[in-house]
């Protein structure tokens, strides 16, 4: 007997995603079964923009993360409309405006996944791969990752994750977790003027992190969301303008440090943190790199993967 | 009789990578990174307790141009700065 065909989010059309949404949409995220729940509108639009690659589950799946975005129902709705984000009925941030539901999603979803999935090593860091090498780039907001992320994708890269690595303390290797890629500021239009057929959501202003647009992810990569990659190369960008491109070998302990610095839940896995931490700095080549041309960026990162 | 001490380092895990050496303790939580030659004594004394003669040896071999003096000094600084970080104990 043949399996049932997997249905994903763009099967549904909005108005069916609309309807859906309200009781609950089951869907999956990387290796993570997420139900959201939410009567808002922007949010179907939202995903019917930059999720529809995402496989739909089946009804007795079992859901990591229960979901839930709403408005508040004070009288302050009617004045200054604003949005909740609920993990299993508990509101981990304070609300944000309205119209930043659909960023307030993306960020309550890193949250989830980073304070939560502590079978990994969690890198705030990019990770893309390309034959067969997966590429870290870890972090601090402003250092260039998201953007080096988003152009490297739009050049047939595969995406693992755009945000955080999550580095199997089984196994070693990377998992991903292909979601829409955060694009702030400048970068934005950096990325649209690159790549004009680039798929974006809404652009939401005014966050505590600026201009905030999210970047659709190939759907091959969204497909791809079982199969892990093998970590050849973690290098730590950082984005200056007017900087020569230059990219120089990082001693594997000074590798080690920095990621450890990047990592959400190095301290809380202790022992484990470490020895997987140093497992991959070990089978990785470490470097750092200063950039201010994304030409030239990608131009070198080719060449490291061939 | 004088009993001899024996210097043993406790709750490490040591990692490296030609001169480059990391140790984990493992009660604090703290990551170090170490200069070769402390790397090389703390990696050692993490596999098995030695006296101060013996450290005093392996510190020879390591650094065969240094004089008596210098390795010495080097031996007393390394065995305060560790004991300070509780990394390593006298028994």
């Amino acid at each position: 007997m043949s399996n049932p065909p997997v249905s994903n989010i763009a099967s549904l059309s909005k108005s069916q995603l609309q309807h859906t949404i309200i009781k609950g949409l089951d869907f999956k995220v990387g290796r993570f079964n997420v139900r959201l729940v939410s009567p808002i509108v922007e949010l179907v639009t939202h995903l019917h923009h930059l999720y529809g690659a995402n496989e739909l589950l089946v009804k007795e799946a079992f859901i990591d993360f229960h979901v839930q975005l709403s408005s508040p129902s004070t009288l302050r709705r009617y004045f200054r409309p604003q949005v909740n984000f609920f993990l299993d009925g508990y509101a981990p941030f304070k609300p944000l405006p309205y119209v930043q539901a659909s960023a307030l999603f993306e960020w309550g979803l890193n949250w989830c996944i980073a304070s939560h999935a502590n079978q990994y090593l969690i890198i705030h860091a990019a990770v893309v791969e390309r034959n067969g090498q997966a590429f870290i780039l870890p972090g601090k907001p402003g250092s260039g990752k998201s953007t080096l992320c988003a152009a490297l994708v739009n050049q047939g890269w595969r995406l693992l994750s755009d945000e955080m690595t999550l580095l199997s303390t089984h196994d070693g290797q990377i998992y991903p977790v292909a979601r829409p890629i955060s694009l702030k500021n400048q970068s934005i239009d950096v990325i649209k003027k690159r790549s004009p057929q680039s798929v974006f959501g809404q652009i939401v202003n005014d966050t505590v992190k600026g201009t905030v647009g999210h970047l659709r992810p190939p759907e091959l990569s969204v497909k791809l969301g079982e199969c892990p990659a093998f970590a050849a190369k973690l290098i730590f960008p950082k984005y200056k303008q007017g900087a020569e491109t230059e990219l120089t070998t990082l001693s594997k302990s000074k590798a080690l440090l920095r990621a450890a610095g990047d990592c959400f839940n190095y301290n809380l896995l202790g022992l484990q943190g470490f020895d997987s931490l140093s497992g991959l700095v070990e089978q990785c080549a470490c470097y750092e790199f200063h950039y201010s041309n994304l030409d030239e960026a990608l131009i070198l990162f080719t060449e490291l993967s061939n | 009789m004088t009993q001899q001490t024996n210097y043993k380092a406790t709750r490490i895990r040591c990692k490296q990578w030609q001169d480059d050496y990391v140790i984990y303790d493992q009660l604090s939580g703290d990551t170090h990174v170490l200069d070769v030659v402390s790397g090389e004594l703390i990696c050692a004394l993490s596999k098995q307790a030695m006296s101060r003669a013996k450290l005093l040896a392996l510190l020879n071999d390591l650094c065969f141009d240094a004089t008596e003096s210098e390795l010495e000094s080097y031996l007393l600084g390394f065995i305060e700065k560790f004991e300070l970080l509780g990394l390593l104990i006298s028994e």
